[in-house]
């Protein structure tokens, strides 16, 4: 027997599976699947709930081609955005980070002004670089993942070390610039950027929440 | 019998079709497919999965916006409206399908055929 509420599970399961199309865009065609069915059965209504199916669902399209549909229609914002993340980050590794008054000064070095990478190796701030290492191999196995966890971490990291820096500039004015280098400022960004790009995709993927219901008859047939 | 509108002009036009048809109200990409089949008496050839994208594409820049809602049904369904900038850039598409169309209508009626 046709079970129509398990032929639009299975079918968008299959089209979850095949495509890559994020749950907002499964959710408005499967929308769109619904009311097509619906259409053709008022139209003829000696047609089976099968073949209206069959019908509506020939007419969306293989997920394959709506996939390429989709991405033709554009890349989603938060991808520039977690690219320019992590350029700044890798740039941040290359730059000299902040000024050091480490070592003894008859070692004949007034300042010690390290580059990312030297300070990545310290074992002290790794817990402070891990989410950003973590994030893409992360996002890439999981593409489900809805990450507001990781995002909350990077933007707290992000925000606090942004903060704390014009915090400096405003206190100390031009030895706080001095001190605090190119590298640490492209380093706070880079957190606040791949933050908000995780938000945003966080946005994409979550599963559209409807806010009321619409008054009856308002918008036609429903 | 005649043939459809060939696909690439179909593409071109989507954009000041579906901003045109927004500028009746708000609804949904069902009700816009109706009325392209409706407005154009069935010669455009939208498929039912490549309105989406487009509308994606505009609310992407700007020129819609989409919000979700539940039917009466329960169903989830996103309606979509012309923002200001939406109401803009139909205003410039308009001008310049006219200006393509009042250029065609000339070079078909004048000597240049």
């Amino acid at each position: 027997m046709f079970e129509f509420e398990n032929e639009v599970r299975r079918w968008r399961s299959a089209l979850d599976r095949r495509s890559s199309l994020s749950p907002r865009e499964l959710d408005e065609l499967e929308d769109h699947l619904r009311a097509r069915v619906d259409l053709e059965l008022e139209l003829d209504a000696a047609l089976a709930p099968t073949e209206a199916f069959a019908i509506a669902r020939r007419d969306l399209g293989e997920p394959k081609a709506l996939s390429r549909e989709f991405a033709r229609a554009g890349r989603p914002r938060w991808k520039p955005l977690l690219a320019g993340a992590l350029a700044l980050y890798s740039a941040s590794l290359l730059l000299p980070v902040l000024r050091l008054e480490l070592l003894p000064a008859s070692w004949g070095f007034e300042a010690w002004v390290p580059r990312g990478y030297e300070l990545l190796a310290d074992i002290g701030l790794l817990p402070l670089n891990l989410p950003m290492l973590l994030m893409l191999p992360l996002i890439w196995r999981k593409r489900r993942l809805k990450g507001t966890w990781l995002a909350a971490i990077l933007g707290i990291i992000g925000a606090s070390a942004l903060g704390l820096g014009v915090a400096a500039v405003i206190d100390i004015g031009s030895d706080a610039l001095s001190s605090l280098r190119p590298g640490y400022w492209a380093w706070s960004a880079s957190f606040v950027c791949a933050s908000t790009a995780l938000w945003l995709r966080r946005r994409g993927w979550a599963s559209a929440r409807p806010k009321k219901t619409l008054a009856q008859g308002r918008h036609g047939r429903v | 019998m005649k043939k459809p509108v060939y696909k690439e002009l179909v593409a071109a036009s989507s954009r000041p079709m579906v901003l045109s048809i927004l500028s009746g109200g708000e609804t949904y990409g069902y009700e816009i497919l109706k009325q392209v089949q409706l407005l154009s008496g069935g010669e455009l050839e939208w498929s039912d999965g490549m309105l989406y994208p487009v509308l994606h594409r505009l609310e992407r820049d700007g020129l819609i916006k989409g919000r979700w809602q539940l039917t009466d049904a329960g169903r989830r369904r996103k309606y979509y409206r012309l923002t200001s900038r939406g109401k803009r850039q139909l205003s410039t598409d308009r001008e310049s399908w006219r200006a393509v169309y009042g250029a065609l209508q000339m070079s078909w009626g004048g000597s240049h055929v």
